[in-house]
């Protein structure tokens, strides 16, 4: 368990975050492509950890997740020509449905946790295959989005609010992840996630929980994928189902600290840093491979000296600084009784 | 026992491909009252409280609980129904403290996390496990598990509580304070069905006592019926005389 710090000095410190990145762009330390790409990242592994790191299942769907949601989107603006809150609130639901059933009829037929993983991917995959199939025979080279300067919906010419909005989503789901743990539903996860047997005898209704925190799950890349298709104004089977936007997703969650508040959040930074730095060290022109051989070398070295994660070794500073040791409150507790 | 039974079993078979682990068994547990159930290792008790609690799905037979029928019920709807359990081999949420694993049960019956915590350190102060609850499962001994399984199911109020071997591995007064428990919750009106190996604590706290041996029943009665019961004799006295060629 984590320690059991204040809950509203949680609440600060999220909404504390909040403020630095939405102030990011402003002091123009970094390009704003960098910006998006951290907060969709953050986005994605925060909503991944959810499935993964609470609910014990490894998804590898949520990728496919967020190319529904790219493509609900983009499909709802150019094609149909409805508001974009349409295909947002469409992919929304396609992706929750679809979380939904596959993780119940998983439990229904008890497939076992890394069968789940791949009947999960081959979902991912097929999904991709359909759309590719589609495109060729109907679109021609993916869809469009008209480049113009709309507000009311959602089209703007400044890439900026488009991080807006990520980041929003960001501190939404972080808050809302801090809210549901310390509440009576974090315990009820908890044990659905860690014995099936002792919480189903306790009278926890472990497929529906862990069912609905799947679903929950499904819907932030959804929204994340519309994003990325209002920004970029341009989907394509080939710019959505991104096998490498799945591996940093779980790269991020797992050399941050699954399971935690803050591990996903800052795995995303760091591969982000770390995929910014070598590109500017190694440059364009890397035929060897040489970006992917240092990123991997470096992912190497966190995994293996910090094994629990990022936020561990993040804790780890901060009790160095902290003037009281962790269990002071226990042992107090303890000599009184 | 004029009053009808909370729970009543009729011909509950449970069979793991050939072997027949539970064969045929019937029983009532009533209201006030501790059923002891005994039987060699391998008898089929504790697969007998699996089938009860929706942990397995009975291959045969049907319970009911104050006269409705749970066979078809899952476990979670089993627990909310008012069948509660403790686990032979302590099963805790090893990630969460002492008192949040008795907490989780009073939240999934509808309680709030406020007053969970309240039920769920009472229960453990009751225990002695006072000095415990902030704790992970993990820094507990052998007995201080078998106790939070205990605590875990007696919380809940169940109509009908299913013990399994709580006793084992306890020290002498943490066995005097159980002890003292069970028969509270007894006399409060639940009925308890309860597996034991130490027969001279089952005849002292058993109000009535069923006999298995291989899946079946083989005696039922008062604890000094049983105790005179010939295919019980048979059994416990096989035991020994093989017990005595090993040593
Ligand atoms: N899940 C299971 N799968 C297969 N066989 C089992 C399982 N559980 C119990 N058994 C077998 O059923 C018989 C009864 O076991 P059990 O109910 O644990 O007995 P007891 O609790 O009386 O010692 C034993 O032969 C045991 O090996
Ligand atoms: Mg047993």
């Amino acid at each position: 368990m984590t320690p059991a710090s204040n809950p509203f000095l949680g609440t600060a410190a999220i909404i504390v975050v909040g403020i630095v990145c939405l102030l990011a762009p402003s002091l123009n330390l970094t390009t704003i492509d960098f910006l998006i790409g951290f907060a969709v990242y953050a986005a994605l592994a925060v909503s991944w950890n959810w499935v993964c790191g609470l609910g014990g299942l490894i998804n590898m769907a949520h990728i496919a997740f967020y190319a529904i949601g790219a493509y609900s989107c983009a499909i709802a603006v150019a094609k149909l020509g409805l508001h974009p809150i349409v295909g947002i609130v469409a992919g929304v639901v396609i992706t929750a449905s679809l979380a939904g059933i596959v993780s119940y009829l998983s439990f229904r037929l008890q497939v076992s946790e890394l069968y789940f993983a791949l009947l999960t991917l081959m979902l991912a995959d097929g999904i991709g295959a359909l759309s590719r199939g589609f495109e060729n025979e109907y679109s021609l080279g993916g869809v469009y989005l008209p480049f113009v300067n709309d507000p009311l919906r959602f089209a703007f010419l400044d890439k900026v609010y488009y991080y807006y909005a990520l980041i929003a989503l960001v501190i939404a789901l972080l808050l809302l992840q801090h809210w549901v743990t310390r509440s009576k539903w974090g315990l009820l996860i908890a044990a659905a996630k860690d014995s099936e047997r002792a919480a189903s005898s306790l009278g926890v209704p472990v497929v529906r929980i862990l069912t609905s925190v799947a679903v929950a799950s499904a819907i932030p890349p959804a929204i994340v994928g519309s994003i990325f298709a209002l920004s970029s104004l341009y989907v394509t089977a080939d710019n959505v189902f991104l096998f490498e936007l799945l591996l940093a997703t779980v790269i991020a969650t797992v050399i941050g600290g699954l399971g935690t508040l803050w591990g996903p959040f800052l795995g995303a930074l760091a591969i982000t840093l770390i995929h910014e730095l070598i590109r500017s060290g190694v440059g364009v022109t890397d035929v060897v491979g040489l970006t992917d051989m240092v990123y991997g070398a470096i992912l190497v070295c966190i995994v293996v000296l910090f094994p629990g994660g990022l936020i561990g070794a993040f804790r780890f500073v901060r009790d160095l600084f902290s003037p009281k040791p962790r269990n002071a409150v226990l042992d107090e507790k303890h000599s009184d009784a | 026992m004029p009053e009808a039974p909370v729970f009543v079993a009729e011909n509950v078979s449970k069979r793991f491909g050939g072997l027949i682990a539970v064969d045929k068994v019937s029983l009532e547990a009533h209201a006030g009252e501790i059923l002891g159930i005994m039987g060699q290792n391998g008898a089929g008790k504790t697969s007998l409280f699996n089938t009860f609690a929706g942990i397995y799905v009975a291959d045969g037979g049907r319970m009911t609980l104050n006269d409705v029928d749970v066979t078809a019920l899952p476990a979670w709807r089993r627990s909310i129904a008012g069948i509660a359990r403790t686990f032979q081999i302590p099963q805790p949420i090893w990630s969460l403290s002492v008192c949040e694993n008795v907490q989780v049960g009073l939240i999934a019956h509808g309680k709030s996390k406020a007053e969970s915590a309240e039920i769920a350190e009472e229960t453990l102060v009751g225990l002695g496990l006072q000095a415990k609850l902030k704790s992970d499962p993990g820094d507990l001994t052998p007995g201080q598990l078998r106790l939070l399984e205990f605590a875990r199911a007696a919380s809940l109020r169940p109509k009908l509580l299913l013990l399994d071997e709580v006793f084992a591995g306890l020290s002498l007064p943490e066995q005097q304070s159980t002890a003292d428990v069970v028969r509270k919750l007894r006399d409060s009106g639940i009925a308890i069905i309860w597996i034991e190996h130490n027969v001279r604590l089952m005849m002292e706290l058993a109000d009535r006592i069923v006999a298995m041996d291989h899946g079946h029943k083989i005696g039922a009665g008062t604890p000094l019926e049983v105790a005179r019961n010939p295919d019980v004799i048979r059994v416990y006295l096989g035991r020994q005389a093989a017990d005595g060629k090993k040593s």
